[in-house]
């Protein structure tokens, strides 16, 4: 099996755009990480792109406007896994030899959906009783409160944590510090929820070339995707544990056999922190702490940039944003960016093996719908 | 019974109201005794198709709840929701009526029949949903 190499990246700012069509926010994200990459329309065999709310023919309608059109284009729809499941399918086109270089777009442009929480499958019957996403993660953060002897100001911490890293991200949607006050103090979503507990609505784009070649000259250094991981919830009729993140775990396992790592070795992280709650659970399932000790790995300062295990240099979901399926890729770009030596004042120094993680759910039995693992090495 | 004022959801009407209490009507795997609600003629456990009709208990445990304040307008926010897990395994999700000042985490909610949102068409929808419960 031949191994993957990302050669380019690039992305948009994300943040509130709806005067741009999604098509533009595309080509964007596409041009920057071609360019970087240094392959123009011959070089690319295939293209995967990401999105849940893009519409239908997402990728070819930005492709063929950047004219690159006949080829094979994959558009895959995997809830908040849309853009890190693309990056997954790339990968097994170049494993197989089918492909020497794909294009992977993660994309979605959420102010078109009207503010407000998401909206999600009408038929469901959880849906049909009230059940959005703020919820779902209001009932997880109560529950782990409960067992963990948490509180609301633990949930706080970490999106002062998020606001502190955000303002050295350009690309970040909410780059303004906060306190610990000021998120308590925000408007209630769904308690315990706050507003500044959870990821604003907003557009974005993010592309990566991903190739069999190793890099885009001898001047960059070769990252190499050691892992590409996807796995689907439980779908359960009866309990489940919601302050456990059964599906993060098992998905990881499986990722680190893969890239032959464990969690000590995991240099810097980007996971999917949607809600407050969901980074201090994922610190746990990912293995970065005992489980039941991420409260206390927030408050030792073990995951700030600077510290142990630095997660979410980037800002995270909370801050730089979550147009949803631009998120996988998103996470991708800013792990290439640290792997480099790139990422400026958000710089994890000597960083050398990057995780991402992206899970989403929103259907009644599953606890989340689906998950991507990706280990990046430099 | 459905008039010009009110419709059903789920539109089969999947409960049974008794003196001793609601209870929902779901399906019984006899291949692997799991449950699930509502009815279905697959097993989402074990893959088999053997379902047979189960009534659930009257009440279970409040395992998590919420206050919604940024929801959908049908709903009528802020409403309390919570997943409550009943005797024979099943989770159920549904509105609680009890505020929650008066609510604690694994206490008892029963069953209850009410109004959980307002249809497109200006009806109330009627469903199952929670409150405290009763003596135990």
């Amino acid at each position: 099996m031949i191994d993957s190499y990302i050669t380019g990246v690039g992305m948009t700012r994300f943040g509130k755009m709806a005067d741009r069509t999604v098509e533009d926010l595309g080509r964007e994200a596409v041009r920057l990480a071609m360019k970087e990459a240094g392959v123009d329309r011959k070089d690319v065999d295939e293209v995967f792109c990401g999105s849940v709310f893009g519409g239908v023919l997402i990728g070819q309608r930005i492709m063929g406007s950047l004219g690159m059109s006949g080829l094979p284009v994959t558009n895959i729809e995997n809830g908040c896994s849309s853009g890190s499941t693309a990056l997954r399918d790339a990968c097994a086109a170049i494993a197989t030899g089918r492909a020497e270089t794909a294009v992977v777009i993660g994309i979605d442009q959420l102010t078109r959906l009207g503010g407000g929480a998401l909206p999600l499958e009408k038929t469901d019957i959880e849906v049909n009783h009230g059940m959005v996403m703020p919820a779902l993660y209001a009932m997880r953060a109560r529950r782990y409160m409960h067992e963990r002897g948490a509180t609301p100001k633990d949930l706080a911490q970490v999106s002062v944590k998020a606001r502190a890293a955000a303002a050295h991200n350009p690309y970040a949607q909410i780059r303004k510090s906060t306190t610990t006050e000021e998120v308590l103090a925000s408007r209630m979503v769904s308690d315990p929820l706050t507003l500044f507990m959870c990821c604003p609505t907003g557009d974005g784009a993010a592309a990566v070339v991903v190739s069999r070649k190793k890099n885009a000259n001898s001047s960059t250094k070769p990252i190499r995707i050691a892992s590409s991981t996807l796995q689907s919830g439980t779908y359960k009729t009866g309990f489940r544990d919601l302050s456990n993140s059964e599906l993060t775990l098992r998905t990881s396992r499986i990722a680190y056999e893969e890239a032959g790592i464990g969690p000590k070795d995991v240099d810097v992280a980007e996971v999917h922190d949607a809600f407050a709650i969901a980074e201090l659970m994922y610190y746990e399932a990912l293995g970065f702490c005992e489980p039941g000790e991420g409260v206390a790995m927030l408050a030792r300062g073990d995951s700030s940039i600077g510290g142990k295990k630095p997660v979410n240099p980037s800002g995270g979901l909370l801050c730089r944003g979550h147009p949803v399926g631009a998120t996988g890729i998103a996470q991708i770009c800013e792990l290439v960016w640290q792997l480099r030596g790139e990422a400026g004042g958000r710089q994890v120094q000597g960083a050398k093996v990057g995780l991402s993680q992206c899970t989403g759910g929103g259907v009644s039995g599953f606890d989340h719908g689906a998950c991507t693992v990706n280990i990046l090495v430099a | 019974m459905q008039n010009e004022t009110t419709e059903f959801y789920p539109a089969s009407k999947p409960w049974v109201e008794s003196q001793a209490g609601v209870r929902l009507a779901g399906g019984k795997c006899s291949e692997c005794a799991a449950v699930c609600f509502p009815m279905a003629t697959i097993c989402a456990t074990c893959g088999g198709d053997a379902m047979q009709e189960h009534l659930t208990g009257t009440f279970g445990n409040l395992y998590s709840y919420t206050v919604v304040h940024t929801g959908p307008r049908q709903f009528n926010p802020p409403y309390a929701v919570g997943y409550v897990d009943m005797e024979d395994g099943l989770r159920l999700f549904g509105q609680i009526e009890t505020p929650v000042s008066e609510l604690s985490l694994d206490a008892r909610l029963d069953l209850a029949i009410g109004e959980v949102s307002k249809g497109a068409n200006g009806l109330a929808v009627v469903s199952y949903k929670f409150r405290k419960g009763g003596a135990q």
